[in-house]
């Protein structure tokens, strides 16, 4: 270490970053995070937490968020492999212990930066080729005129706030946001406004509630004002997360539907729900066992699969596990949650790595440890 | 000691006294072992009368009488059942007096006390079960909760009166219209073949003009009616599901007496079930002291379901985690006469005393993991089982090796509080429940709940050794040997705890993965976990640091334990993880006193030492930081 004083300031750096006390300040500071962060849930849910405390550079203004504690945590793992790891027989189990280490923080990394994941409800006997982001949105504009498929121009969901103009040189109209609720309640009206307001915003008032802690039970809408339509029906016009209804609009003689939805991430193959199965414990509500018999479709080629709790199917760079379900008179839906991730296998690698290396120490320094030391 | 014999004698009569003791008129004997289903799982009788008891009477038997015996006499003898005092309401004071029932000393009420001052509030009860969750009161939440219990407890009476044979129609006339013998006792399913004939009666009876004069067998007729009508009213009594489904499969629903009578006729295979009972029940009635293992076996060997009853009555009647307890009690006890007399053989004794009670508290693991055919744990009760079992035995080991009575003072005092806290929790109900979806898969509940309880056990352990150097430095300041000793015993066991903690989280990450996609979601109970590791890490990192000093760690590594606790109990208070395993609402008061108290002994203790040092003998204070334990 004493070497370091006469170097460049970048290894000063460096050396001092490979410091174990580098460790014990962020350890206690992502202790501090991890309490804010897990208390927090209770009131703004799992999902903003996440973002707030863990997924963030910054949080309360200055102070390092999840990201940036965890990054510093990384850089020491490396400095201090590089700059402050003798190689002695005593410090293999440590040395081990550390790479692994590493190789989780970069699989974090990885997963963060690099992973997508949402849910595919599937109807029984249906087919499905995509499926959607818990969280995210997209506003999609669909060209129903070709024959034999849907013209799909979907816009992200940095579009979907007041101001924001939704154009593009194919369509015949513009659309502007007007104003956009993540969560929203639709009070009916006593009378349909006619004055301009089309479909949805005709008769219902839009309103704007908390959110919600499960984020995945916020139901977004967004009132817009749409120009270039034929029949004189410019005006006002209201989309919601959930429509019943699909919002239609006429334009340069040709039909369009505009949706507010989750946004969609499309599969480079099908899965056909064949059937899905849920067991109770029996005489109580309590599921024991939820599974679906699906056909991965790809192509002319069809391959069957059971689903089940913990027995995800994995094809390609996805994994579908069995998520949910839902029963309705039209029948059984089975919710599928999908997970697209290059860094799934690190963990995996790096938890051998850990406890080969964490054993190896244990064996090594415990023992001198526990018995008891000779009085002198 | 003589002196003391009139003491023991005096306490002896005045526990053993109370206004009324309980004493059930009948034996249940054998019919424990029948095979129930309840809460998703088949079990014998006698574990279902304890939940049940448990339910309203706080404990599992009652004046030293097995449940299942009071079960019996509720369901065959409801008259006199309903007026002894079983009810213990000790925390309803609110709800008893809102009912208008005077206070028991004892907190002890009788079914009929309860259950007709809640005739008498009927309309009050109502409008309250109809004010919004969130707006009622403790008193008014105790006061619902004890209107279900009495209901529920009214079922329960009322389970088996389907299988009484007490229709009689002594009118011959009528007798013989219906099909029935006069003066003969029936039971509601051999009733059930004169229901046909006897709505032809009721139409006659129907067609009667008023006035007509009544003759003997039409008043007889009136009789029956009534009678049939409260036996119709115990049809509601859907409850104790003791009868196998026709498809003679395991899985399904089972029915109870009740629920089977619904009006449809019944198939072969159910008739038969309800024949084996009421012979039960015609037994019992004839001699309240009869034997009925003949029948008891007779009736499960039909159902034809692999169900370990014996060990579940032996599990039951043995009491094996009360046992254990009783002897960490002894071994610490018997540890302080040791430490008083300076006698190494006591110390032995004590040393022996902890090990039996952890091979009786480990065979009760067994034969919980071979009656429910799973891991040892699966929900919070398990866990606090289990945790108590691993710290108590890891204490063991390090007793073994080193032998100057840490591991015995841990070890023991530890298995008291921990099976102390275990029983509160048994106080719920059965403790073997049955696990959601996502829990219910072997290998992955396996490696990630056990590891990471291993963990819980071995950080506990990590600091309580922390505990024993704080005390030894404030009570023993001179003996530095000993300190460095045990310091470094705490830190030698903080790092089998951080090998466990961190393994128990990773697989608990995999198994996210495995199950829902996601290796970490900073779910609360994942986060309660890294939370242990986190700060074992910082006080193993801050030590090689050199941040912190020999006491300033075991300072640190003394807090271990409130880490512990607040991810294994503190996140279930917030219920919003995926995979919270337990609830209770006043654990949250008994965390923060934990919590609380910790921290002020740690703090004050490590304050106290440095302070006193710094006055005092400055020389003496922290060595340099230097330490051979340092290693790694």
């Amino acid at each position: 270490m004493s070497a370091a004083r006469s170097k460049s300031p970048l290894l000063k750096v460096a050396h001092f970053l490979a410091n174990p006390e580098v460790f014990f300040y962020t350890a206690i500071w992502l202790i501090v995070l991890l309490v804010f962060g897990t208390v927090d849930q209770k009131y703004i849910g799992l999902h903003l937490s996440q973002e707030k405390y863990f997924s963030s550079w910054f949080v309360w203004g200055i102070f390092p968020g999840g990201r940036l504690t965890m990054t510093v945590m990384f850089l020491n793992l490396v400095c201090k492999l590089i700059f402050n790891s003798p190689i002695r027989w005593s410090r293999a189990g440590t040395l081990v212990t550390h790479s692994g280490m590493l190789l989780l923080l970069l699989g974090g990394f990885f997963t963060a930066y690099f992973s997508n994941e949402g849910s595919m409800p599937i109807p029984e006997g249906q087919t499905s080729s995509y499926y959607m982001d818990y969280h995210e949105l997209e506003f999609a504009v669909i060209d129903k005129s070709p024959e034999d498929h849907d013209a799909v121009v979907a816009f992200s969901q940095n579009y979907i706030k007041e101001g924001s103009v939704i154009s593009d040189p194919d369509f015949p109209f513009t659309i502007s946001v007007k104003t956009f609720y993540r969560n929203r309640v639709l009070v009916q009206r006593d009378t349909p406004l006619t004055d301009g307001y089309h479909g949805l915003a005709q008769r219902f008032d839009i309103k704007t509630q908390k959110l919600e802690n499960e984020f995945e039970r916020n139901r977004a809408a967004v009132v817009l004002d749409i120009r270039g339509l034929d029949d004189e029906k410019d005006g006002t016009y209201a989309l919601d997360q959930f429509m019943l209804v699909p919002q239609t609009l006429k334009a340069g003689g040709k039909d369009y539907v505009i949706e507010l939805r989750n946004k969609r991430y499309q599969l480079p193959f099908a899965l056909e729900v064949i059937d899905f199965k849920r067991k109770l414990h029996p005489g109580t509500q309590m599921a024991s066992h939820y599974s679906s018999l699906v056909n991965v479709v790809d192509g002319e080629y069809k391959r069957e699969v059971l689903i089940s709790m913990n027995e995800p199917l994995r094809n390609l760079d996805y994994t579908f596990y069995q998520a949910s379900f839902g029963i309705d008179d039209t029948g059984e839906t089975t919710v599928l949650a999908v997970v697209q991730n290059a860094g799934r296998n690190f963990p995996y690698i790096a938890s051998v790595i850990m406890c080969i290396g964490l054993l190896f120490h244990l064996i090594l320094q415990v023992p001198k440890m526990v018995v008891r030391s000779k009085r002198a | 000691m003589k002196y003391w014999i009139p003491f023991f004698v005096f306490l002896g009569t005045t526990l053993g006294y109370s206004a009324e003791v309980y004493e059930s008129p009948v034996r249940a004997g054998a019919l424990g072992g029948l095979v129930v289903q309840d809460q998703g799982r088949l079990k014998p009788l006698d574990t279902y009368a304890r939940s049940q008891l448990l339910l309203y009477h706080g404990r599992s038997t009652i004046d030293r009488q097995k449940a299942v015996d009071w079960l019996l006499e509720l369901m065959i003898f409801p008259q006199t059942a309903y007026e002894r005092k079983v009810f213990k309401l000790l925390d309803e004071k609110e709800a008893v007096t809102a009912l208008g029932v005077g206070l028991d000393p004892d907190h002890l009420y009788s079914f009929m006390d309860l259950f007709k001052a809640i005739g008498d509030r009927m309309e009050s009860l109502q409008k309250l079960a109809e004010k919004p969750e969130e707006q009622r009161t403790r008193a008014e939440v105790h006061l619902l909760t004890l209107y279900r219990k009495v209901m529920q407890f009214l079922a329960l009476s009322r389970s088996w009166s389907g299988l009484h044979a007490d229709i009689v129609v002594q009118n011959a006339e009528l007798a013989e219209a219906i099909g029935m013998e006069p003066g003969k006792s029936y039971t509601y399913r051999e009733f059930l073949k004169s229901r046909n004939a006897l709505a032809k009666e009721l139409e006659v009876l129907r067609g009667r003009q008023s006035g007509d004069e009544i003759s003997e067998k039409e008043s007889a007729l009136v009789d029956l009616v009534q009678i049939l009508q409260v036996k119709m009213a115990d049809q509601s009594a859907d409850i104790l599901r003791i009868v196998k489904p026709k498809n003679n499969q395991r899985e399904g629903d089972w029915h109870s007496p009740w629920g089977i009578k619904d009006g449809r006729v019944l198939s072969e295979w159910e008739e038969a079930r309800i024949m084996e009972l009421e012979a039960i029940v015609a037994t019992f009635q004839a001699d309240p002291f009869a034997d009925v293992s003949g029948l008891v076996e007779a009736a499960n060997a039909s159902l034809d379901v692999d169900v370990p009853v014996a060990a579940e009555l032996t599990y039951n009647n043995s009491k094996l985690f009360f046992f254990s307890s009783a002897f960490y009690t002894i071994s610490f006890l018997l540890l302080l006469t040791g430490y008083m007399f300076n006698s190494k053989m006591i110390v032995r004794i004590s040393f022996g005393c902890i090990a039996i009670g952890l091979i009786l508290h480990a065979v009760g693991i067994g034969f919980r993991c071979y009656i429910m055919a799973r891991p040892p744990v699966g929900t919070l009760y398990e866990s606090i089982i289990f945790v108590s079992a691993i710290l108590v035995l890891t204490a063991v080991i390090i007793e073994y090796v080193r032998k100057d009575t840490l591991g015995i003072v841990i070890g023991s005092a530890a298995g008291i509080a921990l099976n102390f806290i275990g029983s509160r929790y048994a106080a719920e109900g059965d403790t073997m429940g049955m696990l959601v979806a996502v829990l219910n898969s072997r290998f992955w509940l396996l490696t990630h709940v056990q590891s990471i309880t291993i963990g819980y056990a071995i950080a506990l352990l990590a600091g309580l050794a922390s505990h024993m150097y704080l005390l030894l430095r404030i009570f023993k300041p001179q003996d530095r040997k000993s300190h460095q000793d045990i310091f470094k015993v705490s830190y030698g066991v903080a790092l089998v705890a951080v090998f466990f903690t961190t393994f128990g989280t990773i697989l608990g990450g995999i198994w996210g993965d495995q199950s829902w996609g996601r290796f970490w979601g900073w779910d609360p109970k994942e986060n309660g976990a890294l939370l242990i590791v986190l700060w074992l890490l910082a006080c193993v990192h801050g030590r090689l640091a050199g941040r912190l000093k020999e006491l300033s760690f075991s300072v640190a590594l003394a807090l271990t334990p409130i880490t512990v606790a607040v991810a294994w109990f503190g996140v279930n208070l917030l219920q919003v993880g995926l995979h919270s395993y337990g609830f209770d609402d006043g654990t949250a008061i008994n965390l923060l006193y934990f919590c609380v108290g910790e921290a002020v002994f740690a703090i004050g203790a490590g304050l106290f030492i440095y302070f006193r040092n710094f006055s005092k003998k400055p020389n003496v204070s922290e060595s340099p930081s230097g330490e051979k334990v340092s290693a790694s």
